[in-house]
């Protein structure tokens, strides 16, 4: 009984930093997107789809954690649902970190898509979610150097600021990533979700104060 | 190495250039000068602008010279602060 309201609290405060999360991350997208209407950027197009599928991906895996919590009283269907969830949800967010890689420079075009796609099809879900999250690690630790090393170029503190929340995010993805070979250790999951939610508002700080612009947004098909 | 320069980036550098000479204007050669471009690729980025009311054309004994107008100005103001947010992700516009 005790352990059940450990895994109830937990849960619901996994859901809780997941949501904030997804806030954080709608709401850098939405400066993205208008920075885009602004100017027609496409590296703001490449950020907005970057935390719009960031912030989906963390509004599902709280969504996710809900229902398993849901599928405790042994109904079958919602742990599917669970499972399910938590595959898309994984997905986006490899799909978000993925871009926002792509937006400092790799090219995808050099990634043969098939490579991808095939093993995720052929692996179990738990499998494919290893894998992701591990891509997401990489495509993190990508940003991480490529934000570095625009720091030292420019040595901007909001540079700088961005840097550390890319590093804290992938720091949170690689104890998730830790946590699937060690099933049932929530703590370790709300550890992940923690270095995340930090990184999200380290990387909200500086994104805060161009929230503020108030342009006419006519300008993007240039 | 020359970096790459996005479409929004050159007409950026467009703008700023006109809006460098103020009510003067510019003509095509100062702007091909600084803008670094083919003088095909100039005139049609520079008809885009003027079409879209970004500059406005001159006539000045003769020959075409072009300045930046009002929106020229809000919309190199938009650019500089969205230039600034993609900076703070380590990125150019």
């Amino acid at each position: 009984m005790r352990l059940l309201e450990w895994d109830l609290a937990f849960a619901v405060g996994e859901s809780a930093l997941n949501v904030v999360g997804a806030f954080i991350g709608f709401s850098v997208a939405r400066i993205a997107r208008q920075g885009y209407r602004e100017t027609g950027s496409p590296t703001l197009l490449r950020l907005m789809v970057a935390f719009v599928f960031l912030g989906s991906g963390l509004c599902i895996t709280g969504l996710s954690t809900l229902v398993d919590l849901s599928a405790l009283h042994s109904v079958t269907y919602l742990a599917v649902a669970a499972s399910m969830l938590l595959g898309v949800a994984t997905f986006m967010e490899t799909a978000g970190y993925f871009f926002l890689a792509f937006s400092y420079g790799i090219n995808a075009r050099s990634m043969g898509k098939g490579a991808v796609l095939t093993p995720l099809i052929a692996t179990p879900i738990s499998a494919a979610s290893a894998l992701l999250k591990s891509l997401s690690f990489v495509f993190l630790l990508y940003g991480f150097v490529e934000t570095m090393m625009s720091y030292f170029v420019y040595k901007k503190r909001q540079t700088l600021m961005i840097g550390s929340a890319l590093a804290l995010i992938a720091l949170g993805e690689l104890v998730r990533w830790v946590s699937i070979f060690t099933p049932g250790v929530s703590f370790v999951l709300l550890v992940s979700v923690g270095f995340k939610i930090v990184g999200f508002f380290m990387l909200y700080a500086p994104v805060m104060e161009f929230s503020s612009f108030k342009g006419l947004g006519e300008y993007g098909k240039l | 190495m020359a970096s790459y320069r996005t479409q929004v980036r050159i007409i950026a550098d467009v703008l700023r250039t006109a809006k460098d000479n103020g009510n003067e204007g510019v003509g095509i050669t100062a702007l091909l000068r600084k803008a670094n471009l083919s003088y095909a690729r100039l005139v049609k980025i520079v008809s885009t602008l003027v079409a879209s009311g970004l500059m406005e054309e001159v006539i000045v004994e003769q020959t075409s010279r072009y300045k930046i107008s009002n929106k020229g100005v809000e919309f190199l103001q938009a650019y500089g602060h969205f230039e600034e947010f993609a900076k703070s992700f380590g990125l150019g516009l």
